[in-house]
């Protein structure tokens, strides 16, 4: 069949691109020639399955693209970063090249003999960090209070933030299928009791929650890497609701379907009918889900750690950097260089993750035009 | 981590007893309900608050006992007359109840922070500055994001509908306290155009001069409105996009077009009434939470809002008010679901409840 009548065929039939197999099998079939068609179907066909047809569509779109980049450079920022950086992320510069120092004046008065005396004292402190630096080529981003790099501290703080947020995710993702699947299977008492404490948890306030929790694990005297263990904890523990309900949701009607009860014929235990044959089906919601949950999870850990309650000072996190100026207003006022890069890497981060979980939304959906 | 109650109304198609009697059934169950979730909310709350082990005693008392001023039988003294002696599970339990049997008469007991004062007293008083700025925020945002949301659904994959869904990406994706931050470095200390902090000019003698205050006050309150403008602008914009895309793919939509309706028509008559039910209902939904205060935008711009007063109170491990501040979140955010809910039936007459 010569090139250009294919296409004019395909022009008539109006076949969308991805029914790659169906048109085919049009194509040989209008030729009339059978013989070509036995020997054709196997070496011709090429079969789009239902995975690359939504690779496709994502990697079509434009936004998911870009935020895919974004987030494999923040990626290799973050973690390839240090490897470059000379700098450690609690390594102090002790060159105090601008050579600042400050001067405390007191005055003594003592009275011998009748006479008044008054020495005044001068006290020379050399500071021996170098501290607030600006950008220069020895530290790029400048330094920060205690005199460390800040650019060292942003991918340090990358780190953190990117791993607190996947390890929540993944979790509060693993408690809620579980909790969802149970409740939205076996329905009536147990779905009673995991639908009243999702309800619970959706009323719990977040924020000040968080909060009194990071006080209490303060009083606890949890510190250091062991308090942003918790902190993922805590997390988890109030983000795993939203999970529940989506596979709660979606197993009320998936339970109702013809394979669900194929499977009950063939004597299928419950456990292997929920985690086998159920949640599967679910899967492109909970990808999209998580996706966009990571963001918010992010967006959380910052909101916590500029409060001073998150990942605690000696490590970085992007926003216990920015925590610096609810202290320091002058930092505020005079060093963007300090805390303008670590907003821009959580914004980065959080937008790159909306970017993503949109456009893996749009593509696991078969309705979507494009 | 605000979602509804309940998914949406069930549908039913028709309805054998007459509506109010089951519409008053079906609010009855839901306010039971509700109730229940809010007791499971104040046994949560409580044992966390209590099992904290410095409390507000110890916390203004510690340097005097160091300093030999007081000593340990006073401090035990004065955490019984605080009712926080006891810090068994049976002592927990005893003022879990004692605080149970008041919050139900609406007694939330008297703040130890705020001397004197009443926990509903306080909140009460200052959460109306919260309101205020939740609520021309909102107006804004609305004003702003509705039109512009409809725009970039009939232009779907248009130049204008990329640029604002990037936009409105990056309000969601911002951050509020970098939001603010960046905000104050521009127009506060860059260029002086607007006060940094606090509510009023503090230096200034407001009284007899209401009309002064109030315009010193709006002028204090433009920056943090604006933070909570821009912050609520993508949410919106992108809820009135997807309802709009909804609506203009169904079936009413083609037949309007289809007798020869102008798309103008089409679109801001046939399909924005529609689009404005889930708007709506979503709006009911917002308002009760509009009193809950933001934490740390009124932290940041030193307001005292309601958001503000509960941050220092929860430093100072003030239990009556914490528990207060917390339960009245948690009551509006039950009140925010049943009114959508609610007004979901009341907008949309095809919405029949079922159970």
């Amino acid at each position: 069949m010569p090139e250009n009548a294919e296409r004019q065929h395909r022009k008539r039939a109006r076949l969308p691109p991805e029914t790659e197999a169906v048109r085919r099998t049009v194509v040989e079939k209008t030729t009339g020639d059978s013989a070509r068609l036995e020997e054709g179907l196997a070496d011709k066909i090429q079969t789009v399955s239902p995975r690359r047809l939504i690779l496709r569509r994502f990697f079509r779109s434009k936004l998911s693209m870009a935020g895919l980049v974004m987030i494999v450079a923040l990626f290799l920022f973050s973690f390839l970063g240090p490897v470059f950086s000379p700098w450690g992320q609690t390594e102090v510069d002790y060159d105090n090249e601008q050579g600042r120092s400050s001067y405390i004046e007191r005055k003594i008065e003592f009275t011998v003999d009748g006479a008044t005396y008054e020495i005044i004292d001068v006290a020379r402190t050399v500071y021996t960090s170098n501290y607030l630096a600006p950008p220069s080529a020895k530290h790029w981003l400048g330094t920060d209070l205690e005199g460390r790099d800040v650019l060292t501290r942003i991918m340090y703080g990358g780190r953190i933030s990117l791993m607190i947020g996947f390890i929540v995710v993944f979790m509060s993702m693993f408690i809620g299928v579980l909790l969802g699947g149970l409740a939205g299977y076996y329905g009536r008492h147990v779905e009673q009791i995991v639908m009243r404490v999702v309800d619970i948890f959706n009323c719990l306030p977040t924020l000040p929650l968080l909060l009194i929790i990071s006080a209490l694990l303060e009083a606890f005297g949890v510190k250091g890497l062991s308090s942003i263990y918790w902190l993922m904890l805590v997390l988890t523990f109030f983000s795993w609701t939203g999970t529940a309900r989506l596979v709660r949701g979606q197993l009320l009607s998936l339970r109702e379907q013809e394979f669900i009860l194929a499977a009950e014929a063939m004597g299928v235990p419950p456990m292997r009918k929920i985690f086998r044959h159920l949640i599967p089906n679910v899967i492109p919601q909970l990808i999209v889900g998580m996706t966009l949950a990571l963001g918010s999870v992010i967006l959380y850990e910052a909101a916590l750690s500029f409060l001073g309650l998150g990942v605690p000072l000696p490590y970085a996190a992007w926003g216990t950097m920015i925590n610096t100026i609810t202290r320091h207003p002058e930092i505020l006022a005079g060093f963007p260089n300090v805390w303008i890069p670590p907003g821009l890497c959580i914004v980065t981060a959080v937008l790159a993750f909306n970017f993503i979980g949109d456009g893996l939304r749009d593509a696991f959906d078969p309705r979507a035009k494009r | 981590m605000n979602c509804a109650l309940y998914p949406a109304l069930p549908l039913s198609a028709r309805s054998r007893k007459p509506e109010p009697y089951k519409m008053l059934k079906y609010m009855i169950k839901r306010i039971l309900l509700c109730l229940l979730v809010l007791l499971g909310v104040s046994v949560i709350l409580y044992i966390l608050v209590r099992i904290m082990p410095s409390n507000f005693v110890n916390k203004m008392f510690d340097s005097q006992v160091s300093q030999g001023q007081l000593k340990e039988e006073d401090i035990q003294r004065m955490k019984e007359l605080f009712g926080i002696a006891d810090n068994s599970f049976g002592g927990i339990l005893k003022g879990y109840f004692t605080w149970l049997g008041n919050a139900v008469r609406l007694n939330f007991g008297e703040s130890f922070l705020y001397t004197g004062q009443t926990v509903q007293g306080v909140i009460a008083k200052y959460m109306w500055i919260s309101f205020a700025i939740a609520f021309i925020s909102m107006i804004l945002a609305y004003l702003i994001a509705i039109p512009l949301g409809t725009k970039a659904a009939v232009s779907q994959y248009g130049k204008l509908d990329y640029t604002t869904s990037v936009l409105a990406m990056l309000g969601i994706s911002l951050p509020s306290f970098f939001l603010s931050a960046l905000l104050i470095k521009a127009l506060c200390v860059d260029t002086g155009l607007f006060p940094v902090q606090g509510i009023s000019d503090a230096t200034m003698n407001w009284d007899g001069n209401p009309v002064g205050l109030f315009f010193n006050e709006a002028y204090h309150l433009v920056v943090p409105i604006l933070v909570v403008v821009i912050l609520e602008i993508g949410g919106t914009l992108r809820f009135t996009r997807t309802n709009t895309l909804e609506v203009l793919n169904a079936d009413y939509i083609r037949t309007a077009r289809a007798k020869g309706v102008s798309e103008r028509w089409v679109v801001y008559k046939h399909s924005f009434r529609n689009t404005m039910i889930p708007l709506v209902s979503s709006l009911a939904g917002a308002i009760p939470a509009m009193f809950s205060g933001s934490i740390i935008i009124e932290t940041v711009f030193s307001i005292p809002g309601i958001g503000n007063m509960a941050y220092k109170a929860m430093e100072a491990g003030d239990i009556p008010f914490i528990m207060g501040y917390n339960m009245f979140l948690a009551i509006l955010t039950v009140l925010g679901t049943l009114l959508a809910d609610l007004m979901y039936a009341v907008v949309d007459p095809r919405v029949k409840i079922m159970r």
